[in-house]
């Protein structure tokens, strides 16, 4: 009988065989018991070898940029660039051009690293206030989202939330009645600004309460 | 500064590669350490068959990758080059501490083993955390058994991941060569499992303090 050779049997146990090979090999396989016998060994090892796994830490998808790079300059003191670690190699030439290759790279990281606290400094104020604004936007969102949750739960839980949104509530009222007699002060103190008081007054008139359904 | 921003996750390899090769960017060496050093450190662990050397290998592998970032072919695979310089520096310490014969018993057959019944390779599942650290502990010992060659394809195909053509590349042997080698590895690979398996009490007795 004709066997596949091990560079063939190989290629099928990786799977870097194209459907028609493959196909032939399974035949054989099927009629061939010295190579099943072959085949299933090989099985038996590679099952083995999987049985000494090493963590390798995952990446996450995207970081903003310093925070790669910070993550970048941890790396380097971690594998020993910034200490007077040995290296294990051969030669002294070796270790001094080690040296300096350190030195080489704690310059430049330096001058970077400003670099990116500058960067950093303006995500980060751009990032809060696009968090600002979102919470706004959210806000009334989220009040109707948490009488929904709390109609969900039962006994004392729901009539304390009920009580806190309540509180809260009146809170805003009182603090949007305060700023409306601020307001009318003011347009009865100020004749140019009295247009401007009135249409915010009117814009407060149309404030209304979220709808709730408190049952 | 413009490689500070430029040294991102969403360039290749070999882009950032670029980067440190023209323009000496040790910010964007960096970030290929960052990707590449997980991996890297797994290979030479698996190379010398012990995590402390296997860090000190993949240390010295990012080492000589920037002093020799000039050497670089742009048109080639970095990966592929990366592969290349680990390897080499595994092989090169490897060879040194045979020379020197370093390797102590406890080294060869590993510290405490103790001794197993001789039963079919693999047919109860580990199941206690012990059990598979034992179990990982006697494939570490049986894969530093087998021939250098058969254990450098063995943990670049298995492991890693990568296709035979590449590893060819990587070794710069025929393909044909590196598949022949991946079966003798294998079937070499079952043999030393059962031999470490089944390794008589003499090491327990070399390897612990007698109390007298």
């Amino acid at each position: 009988m004709n066997h596949p050779s091990p560079e063939e049997w190989i290629d099928f146990l990786y799977e870097e065989i194209d459907e028609k090979t493959a196909n032939r090999l399974k035949k054989h396989l099927h009629d061939c018991s010295q190579c099943r016998a072959q085949l299933n060994q090989w099985e038996q090892s590679r099952a083995l070898l999987n049985r000494w796994k090493i963590e390798v830490p995952h990446r996450p998808a995207s970081l903003p940029a310093w925070m790669q790079w910070a993550a970048a300059v941890l790396i380097l003191f971690s594998v020993g660039y910034f200490s007077g670690k040995e290296v294990h190699s051969a030669a002294n030439q070796e270790q001094r051009l080690a040296k300096n290759v350190k030195a080489e790279i704690q310059a430049q990281l330096a001058i970077a690293l400003q670099a990116a606290e500058a960067q950093w400094k303006q995500d980060v104020s751009r990032q809060f206030e696009h968090a600002l604004l979102r919470i706004e936007q959210n806000a009334k969102q989220e009040t109707a989202a948490v009488l929904a949750a709390a109609e969900k739960a039962h006994g004392e839980e729901t009539s304390k939330i009920y009580s806190i949104i309540a509180t809260l509530e009146q809170q805003r009222i009182a603090d949007l009645s305060l700023l409306r007699k601020e307001l009318e002060t003011v347009a009865l103190n100020a004749e140019d600004g009295f247009s401007k008081a009135q249409r915010q007054m009117i814009q407060l008139a149309n404030y209304q309460r979220p709808a709730t359904s408190i049952k | 500064m413009r490689g500070l921003f430029l040294a991102q996750i969403s360039s290749s390899d070999e882009q950032v590669m670029w980067r440190v090769q023209m323009h000496d960017d040790a910010t964007a060496f960096a970030e290929l350490s960052q990707r590449w050093r997980g991996r890297i450190q797994a290979l030479c662990t698996r190379m010398m068959g012990d995590p402390h050397r296997g860090e000190d290998m993949a240390q010295e592998t990012f080492l000589r990758l920037y002093h020799k970032r000039k050497d670089y072919e742009p048109t080639g695979k970095f990966s592929t080059w990366l592969w290349r310089v680990a390897i080499n520096i595994c092989h090169d310490e490897l060879r040194r501490t045979k020379r020197r014969n370093e390797t102590s018993i406890d080294e060869q057959r590993g510290e405490g083993s103790s001794p197993v019944e001789p039963e079919s390779l693999s047919d109860n599942q580990p199941d206690s955390t012990m059990e598979m650290a034992e179990e990982a502990n006697l494939v570490r010992q049986a894969l530093m058994q087998l021939p250098e060659m058969y254990r450098t394809v063995l943990v670049l195909r298995h492991y890693e991941g990568l296709k035979f053509r590449e590893i060819a590349e990587v070794l710069g042997i025929p393909e044909g060569t590196v598949k022949s080698r991946m079966s003798e590895a294998l079937t070499q690979f079952a043999s030393c499992y059962r031999q470490t398996r089944s390794r008589p009490p003499l090491t327990v007795i070399l390897d612990q303090p007698r109390s007298l």
